[in-house]
């Protein structure tokens, strides 16, 4: 065997979700010491991906949710060099592959959103802002708005924000909810709001950077079949003041009015 | 700020007593450059009050020195940069592959020692510098299988790729100490037999011995007499000022408990002064 066909062969009996030890034979050494790398390795994945689901584990249990790390390992393997994204692509795999998996380890419907919302938590507290900050001036309507850039728009069909650590979810009632998670400038925790419909429609185009706020709020009353009236008015000034106060809106752009 | 006497291993678990309450013996912080690249939040303004404090030294985990992919240049490219504004005056990384096909295993995987594999990852290397900009060490790993048949020693392989890639050897003294228990060979004749003039800093950690069958390098168990002893071995062989690094990296002890560590390699490290 090759030392390159070697590296292939080492990396297929750490990842596959069954290796008998005779399988290790091939590589030159006693089975034993090569099945000790694949304790230590998958015991590594288990322990990144443990920490990034931590109620998804509690509610699905550690032995079934172990068993999904391995069919990951197995089939779509870790690629990323940095181990905090790994709960991310696991998230990826649960996506891509949840009908079956769902199915095979009778899994709530409510699982995957838990999973997505428990790795918007970690991404966000994470979250790198690359690039130049942009020049910010005080929120003016006519400018366009700017969001801080550690932040995640959710769209889930389960509450499932709303349960604790070791809670179980199995009465959880299906009830589509938007949520923006951010991460607070000063204490670096990260912290969960709630959406209604428009301020959702609000959080999306405000993204998207392309519009000036005061067209932002037409379009997202429009959508919301909503007039834009005094009510909607002083709702919509008391969100703005409280997003600019939590820091999850910056400001509006100092150079692209009416972009 | 010049890197010399004993450093510590930069880990979240211990940011707060660094900060807080660092021991005078504390004279430099080691990061792995993958857990802070790329990454917002506590970790940058944490690893800013270090830089405030200490001189930085780079780590990485996940070069893959010895891997058949070509080595990312998006990897390099963030990593210099990175390194760069840390002001590490060397990178090391390990003599072992991570990544194969894609595939990141995060963890160190020995490679065999032979020439084509020592030639192989000195070429690495050598691209690795030119990209980085910086000087390069390699690390010895603790090894617990050996790939077919050897061609030579650990030391010799250490040997052939610092030569080939002009490049400077992390010394290891407790992966010295795992291996030799673990491949029955005497960990001082392997030792002295390292490339020492070419060592650039060393690392000492703890390992767990409790499985007569192999003992493991964990950075989870307090330095054991023996690596304390080897340490002063490899010093005494080298002969100069060279930086210590203690690896903590899981089952934390007390704070003081690891000061009395850092204390204690404090007074088997040579301390020469700048002229």
């Amino acid at each position: 065997m090759s030392w390159i066909g070697y590296q292939k062969s080492l990396c297929d009996l750490i990842l596959a979700e069954d290796a008998p030890a005779a399988d290790f034979a091939n590589l030159g050494h006693e089975p034993s010491r090569w099945k000790a790398y694949r304790r230590m390795v998958r015991s590594r994945f288990y322990e990144t991906i443990d920490h990034g689901f931590e109620r998804l584990k509690n509610i699905v249990g550690s032995e079934r949710f172990h068993l999904l790390v391995d069919r990951f390992l197995a089939i779509e393997r870790p690629r990323s060099i940095y181990l905090r994204d790994i709960p991310g692509e696991f998230l990826q795999f649960l996506e891509r592959h949840w009908e079956p998996i769902s199915r095979e380890h009778g899994l709530a419907a409510y699982v995957l959103d838990l999973a997505r919302y428990e790795w918007a938590e970690l991404e966000t507290a994470y979250a790198y802002e690359e690039g130049p900050t942009p020049d910010v001036v005080p929120l003016e309507m006519h400018r366009v708005a700017v969001l801080a850039p550690a932040h995640r728009l959710l769209d889930l069909e389960y509450p499932v924000h709303r349960l604790g650590t070791d809670q179980e979810g199995g009465a959880l009632g299906r009830e589509p909810i938007s949520l923006c998670l951010y991460r607070d400038s000063k204490t670096h925790d990260v912290e969960t709001l709630e959406l209604t419909p428009v301020a959702a429609r609000l959080f999306v185009l405000i993204e998207q950077q392309t519009t000036a706020l005061d067209q932002v709020v037409r379009s997202a009353a429009d959508a919301a079949r909503l007039p834009v009236d005094l009510a909607f008015i002083e709702a919509l000034s008391v969100l703005l003041a409280d997003l600019l106060e939590r820091g999850v809106l910056l400001g509006s752009l100092a150079d692209r009015p009416n972009a | 700020m010049a890197v010399r006497g004993v450093g510590l291993g930069l880990r979240w678990a211990l940011i707060d007593d660094i900060l807080q309450r660092p021991p005078p013996e504390l004279a430099w912080i080691e990061i792995a450059p993958e857990n802070f690249m790329r990454r917002g939040g506590r970790f940058p303004a944490a690893l800013a009050a270090c830089a405030a404090r200490w001189p930085i030294v780079t780590h990485g985990l996940t070069m893959s020195l010895g891997g058949g992919d070509p080595l990312s240049p998006e990897y390099l490219r963030t990593l210099a940069e990175f390194a760069h504004d840390v002001g590490t005056p060397w990178h090391s990384d390990h003599l072992c592959f991570g990544i194969v096909d894609g595939v990141a295993m995060h963890d160190l995987l020995p490679l065999p020692f032979t020439e084509e594999a020592a030639d192989h990852v000195a070429a690495r290397v050598r691209q690795a510098q030119d990209v980085l900009g910086l000087p390069m060490a390699v690390e010895n790993i603790s090894y617990y299988a050996h790939p077919g048949q050897a061609e030579m020693d650990e030391s010799d392989f250490a040997a052939r790729v610092v030569e080939k890639a002009g490049c400077s050897l992390l010394l290891d003294v407790n992966n010295v100490y795992v291996n030799s228990k673990n491949h029955g060979f005497d960990a001082r004749a392997m030792i002295a037999k390292m490339p020492l003039d070419r060592v650039v800093q060393i690392h000492v950690a703890g390992h767990d011995d409790s499985d007569p069958e192999l003992v493991v390098d964990t950075h989870a168990e307090p330095l054991k007499n023996e690596v304390y002893d080897l340490l002063a071995f490899a010093l005494s062989k080298i002969g100069r000022d060279v930086p210590v690094l203690l690896e903590r990296d899981d089952n934390f002890p007390d704070w003081a408990d690891l000061c009395a560590e850092l204390a204690r390699l404090d007074t088997i490290v040579p301390h020469e002064h700048a002229p």
